[in-house]
């Protein structure tokens, strides 16, 4: 802990921060802190407040509540000129009447370094990001995946304690977004500089981030490691945005010592081995479709719930059924298409699953 | 019948073009071409003579007293532009922090409002405020500054502060469009790169923003080089460039060395444009790579405070002289005396009175809107014939029809004189509306092209024509409240027509023509 109350291992912590627009709260209560180093990925839909978050980092909005630590100094009145964090705009803002060369010196040259440190910078980081060679040429001499670049260099010259991205790869198709994914995960782990890399991309934040805070309506919904999110989604909100899963309303009908319970949904009676849930409590369940084992009826083990499919949809490697099983309950089960047996529309079958499998959700 | 159709069809562009091209061709290049040849005449004792000779053209370039006028007006020119520059970027970045959208249509309105007012009465409002007994020399003599009134005017200090309040409007409006188009997230990149505010304006706002600087320098350079009633007026004969040489050596029938002066004048003037042109050219890469995005507020600091101050001086510049001429039109002195003495509207009762500006107003009100009817008509034809028709040489027409727009007003002016005079059209009602339709013609071309007949009312002002020339004249021998009543007529009169002329025009469609944000 430092002075005056910072984890001394966060670059960067938000503490209770919120910051309203009249009657619109952008960031509502969020506190979080980000950890020297990481990948962390700030995920959610449009309007969640995912660039008021990383503006309010670097400095372009003030919070209307609550503090902002930069490596343990309190920075809420420290304009973003001086701030040692970077921002890349979702739209680059390059300097449309420079250079590569003279974009990435900007940030030194307004600092006053000396000449040849700064040559010596911004050639080496020109060659990080693979643009050695493009000095002389403008903006619009190159192309979005290259542009992108000189933003980064731009930004990673000046040694941020911070780089914020608000989802750079946006403007870019499908191709040159998942080259640029690699590409940007290995300068930062070859730079070694903490990113805050905002996305409404939940397959770029999983395959990207050592963490990610997933955010609804300007609140933290769940923060935590990839894998974790995605096998113990929180919030029906998080299951959902997460990967495509069974959302279950169920009944809790026994609870043991254990943390383990039986619960109830439409005629469909179930056991899981953690649950944080009071008998007779109404909550909702997230069951992963790829975690659902389905076999033929008359093979059905003791613990399979008996159902009926009603589609079937070839996916390639996949396999996606729908199954009507208890009173009506439709649960989506997903196959490989190889090593798993087939069925088709109409056919009886069985359900099973792990009891770790299913996820009771808070809401 | 039919043929008739088919020929009208196929030959469509063509006839919509015609009138511009005659109106262009008939008024203004014979006009030129003609004063390009009476250069070559020869002036000798006072007699103008059709023979051949080089004369005027040797004693232009081997007086050293011409070399002086040019040098003369290249400086005035120059100074006028550096001046506008100084005050215009200003203003026009003040412009862009206004939040409140009032004041932004009422700060709008009082910069270009003296377009919309005659020369002569701007001119007559700064006698009013610079001369020795004028406002300001009277108010720093009464809280005591100076002991005696300072020269404001006859000199160039008065031709300059004058210049630079007509023309201010063509420095701030293209810097403003350039400023209004600039993405705000280019400003927040420098913010987050360690530039402070300063620092960002002057590496990433001011260079982006030439362009519109190129721009607007480039008219101003191009009016100033060629104004002639304000150094005429408010020069006290010290201020001695090219306009008004050719003015006296018209005056003096010496024709061929105000044509010699004229084509000078022309030169200079597409050297200028040139210049400007090649300047704007290699301004040209800097297109931004993202599309302009609405900015964000900004705390408000010491900067924008001065900012706000530096935008109502300039209002006050601005509205000035015309405000002390409305004033002064009350005034119960005969002398131009401030503070009034007393209250009169003998001033009025004069006006209505004095046949030569009866004749004028009347003569104005026919002439304006003659040629106005004429150059819009014309002008709309053309533009549809230009922006839908496939017309070979579309370039080249549009400059040609632009082109007296790009001319000395007074090269122009004189030429069109000469022309007349040898067609012996001269003083016929006819040929004035052909004169000023063809000086309109390029704004009617531009306006209606760009679908802003709303703007065309900026042609219907009722200046330019022959009630200016007449209290022009009565300018330069009596100096009495009489011009200011009628100057307050001009103005009121032209408030009435822009107030009607709005009325045809949405609320909500004015603020976006005005705002275009
Ligand atoms: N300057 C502002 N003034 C008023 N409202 C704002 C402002 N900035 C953001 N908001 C509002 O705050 C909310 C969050 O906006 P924000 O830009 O942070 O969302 P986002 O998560 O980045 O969305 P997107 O994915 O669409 O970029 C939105 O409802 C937005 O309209
Ligand atoms: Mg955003």
């Amino acid at each position: 802990m430092s002075a005056d109350g910072a984890r001394a291992s966060d670059v960067i912590e938000l503490r209770d921060v919120t910051r309203s627009f009249g009657e619109v709260v952008a960031v509502d209560h969020v506190s979080l802190g980000i950890r020297q180093g990481e990948f962390f990925a700030l995920l959610g839909p449009s309007g969640c407040g995912k660039t008021t978050t990383l503006r309010i980092m670097a400095g372009f909005e003030r919070p209307s509540s609550g503090d902002v630590y930069l490596r343990g100094r309190r920075v809420n009145d420290v304009p973003p000129y001086r701030r040692e964090t970077n921002l890349i705009f979702q739209q680059l803002a390059l300097f449309p009447h420079m250079d590569v060369y003279d974009n990435v010196a900007f940030g030194l040259r307004v600092k006053r370094r000396p000449a040849a440190e700064t040559a010596d910078r911004v050639r080496s980081v020109l060659q990080l990001v693979d643009l050695a060679g493009y000095e002389r040429r403008r903006m619009h001499e190159l192309s979005g995946g290259q542009q992108q670049r000189v933003a980064i260099a731009r930004a990673l010259v000046n040694e941020p304690a911070v780089l914020l991205l608000d989802e750079p790869l946006g403007a870019l198709d499908l191709k040159l977004r998942l080259q640029m994914q690699r590409e940007l995960k290995a300068m930062q782990r070859r730079s070694g500089t903490t990113f805050v890399y905002v996305t409404h991309d939940q397959g770029e934040a999983l395959a990207m981030a050592d963490r990610v805070a997933v955010m609804q309506l300007g609140k933290i919904a769940q923060l935590g490691a990839p894998e974790h999110i995605y096998s113990r989604p929180a919030t029906r909100f998080v299951a959902h945005f997460i990967g495509d899963t069974n959302i279950i309303p169920v009944t809790v009908r026994e609870r043991g010592v254990d943390g383990s319970a039986v619960l109830e949904a439409n005629g469909l009676r179930f056991a899981v081995t953690d649950a944080d849930a009071r008998p007779g409590e109404t909550r909702h369940v997230s069951l992963r479709p790829e975690k659902i084992r389905i076999a033929a009826a008359h093979a059905a083990r003791p613990d399979g719930h008996a159902g009926t499919v009603t589609d079937v949809t070839f996916l390639g490697p996949l396999t996606r059924y729908e199954v009507s099983v208890g009173e009506g309950v439709r649960l989506v089960v997903q196959t490989q298409t190889e090593s798993e047996e087939h069925f088709r529309r109409d056919d009886r079958v069985s359900l099973s699953w792990a009891p770790n499998a299913p996820v009771v959700l808070k809401d | 019948m039919a043929a008739a159709f088919a020929f009208v069809a196929r030959r469509r562009a063509s006839l919509q073009l015609l009138p511009a091209f005659a109106l262009t061709a008939g008024m203004f290049a014979s006009a030129m071409l003609l004063l390009f040849s009476y250069s070559a005449y020869t002036f000798r004792g006072g007699q103008l003579t059709e023979e051949v000779s080089f004369l005027a053209w040797q004693k232009f370039f081997t007086d050293p007293f011409y070399f002086g006028v040019v040098a003369k007006t290249l400086q005035l020119a120059l100074g006028v532009t550096a001046a506008a520059l100084a005050i215009g970027y200003p203003t026009a970045y003040a412009l862009t922090k206004v939040r409140s959208s009032k004041l932004l249509v009422a700060a709008y309105i009082v910069i270009f409002s003296p377009l919309l007012v005659s020369l002569v009465v701007r001119v007559y409002g700064w006698l009013l405020l610079l001369s020795d007994n004028g406002v300001i020399n009277q108010a720093l003599l009464a809280i005591g500054v100076i002991a005696e009134p300072i020269r404001l005017i006859y000199n160039e200090a008065g031709v300059v502060i004058a210049l630079v309040h007509i023309l201010l409007p063509f420095m701030i409006f293209p810097i403003l469009s350039v400023l209004l188009q600039f993405d705000h997230a280019l400003r927040e990149a420098a913010n987050d790169l360690g530039a402070n505010r300063v620092q960002a304006f002057l590496r990433v706002v001011f260079p982006m923003s030439l362009p519109g600087v190129v721009a607007g320098c480039q008219i101003v350079f191009t009016l100033a080089i060629s104004a002639f009633v304000t150094p005429e007026l408010l020069g006290g004969g010290k201020v001695q460039v090219l306009s008004r040489a050719i003015w006296f050596n018209v005056v003096d029938v010496n024709w061929p060395l105000a044509a010699v002066e004229a084509i000078v004048l022309l030169v200079l003037a597409l050297a200028a444009l040139a210049v400007f042109d090649l300047a704007a050219r290699s301004l040209r890469a800097m297109r931004p790579t993202g599309s302009p995005r609405p900015r964000r507020d900004s705390p408000g600091g010491f900067i924008d405070r001065a900012l706000r101050i530096v935008l109502f001086a300039v209002l006050a510049f601005v509205l000035s002289p015309l405000v002390f001429v409305v004033i002064n039109s009350f005034n119960g002195s005969a002398f131009n005396s401030f503070p009034p003495q007393g209250f009169s509207l003998q001033w009025y009762r004069f006006v209505l009175g004095y046949a030569p500006f009866r004749e004028g107003m009347v003569n104005s009100l026919i002439i304006a809107s003659a040629s106005t009817l004429v150059a819009v008509a014309a002008g709309m034809l053309a533009a549809l014939a230009l922006t839908r028709g496939k017309v070979r040489g579309r370039g080249a027409l549009n400059a040609f029809f632009l082109s007296p727009l790009v001319m000395p007003r007074v090269a122009v002016g004189i030429a069109v004189f000469i022309l007349l005079i040898r067609l012996r059209l001269f003083g016929t009602t006819g040929s004035l509306v052909l004169v000023h339709a063809m000086l309109s013609l390029p704004f009617a071309l531009v306006l209606t092209s760009f679908d802003e007949t709303e703007a065309s009312i900026f042609l219907v002002r009722p200046s330019n024509t022959t009630l200016p020339i007449q209290m022009f004249l009565y300018l330069e021998q009596y100096q009495n409240p009489t011009l200011a009543a009628l100057s307050t007529l001009l103005i009121a009169a032209t408030i009435i027509l822009v107030v009607v002329a709005l009325r045809f025009v949405r609320g909500a469609e004015l603020a976006r023509l005005v705002a275009r944000r």
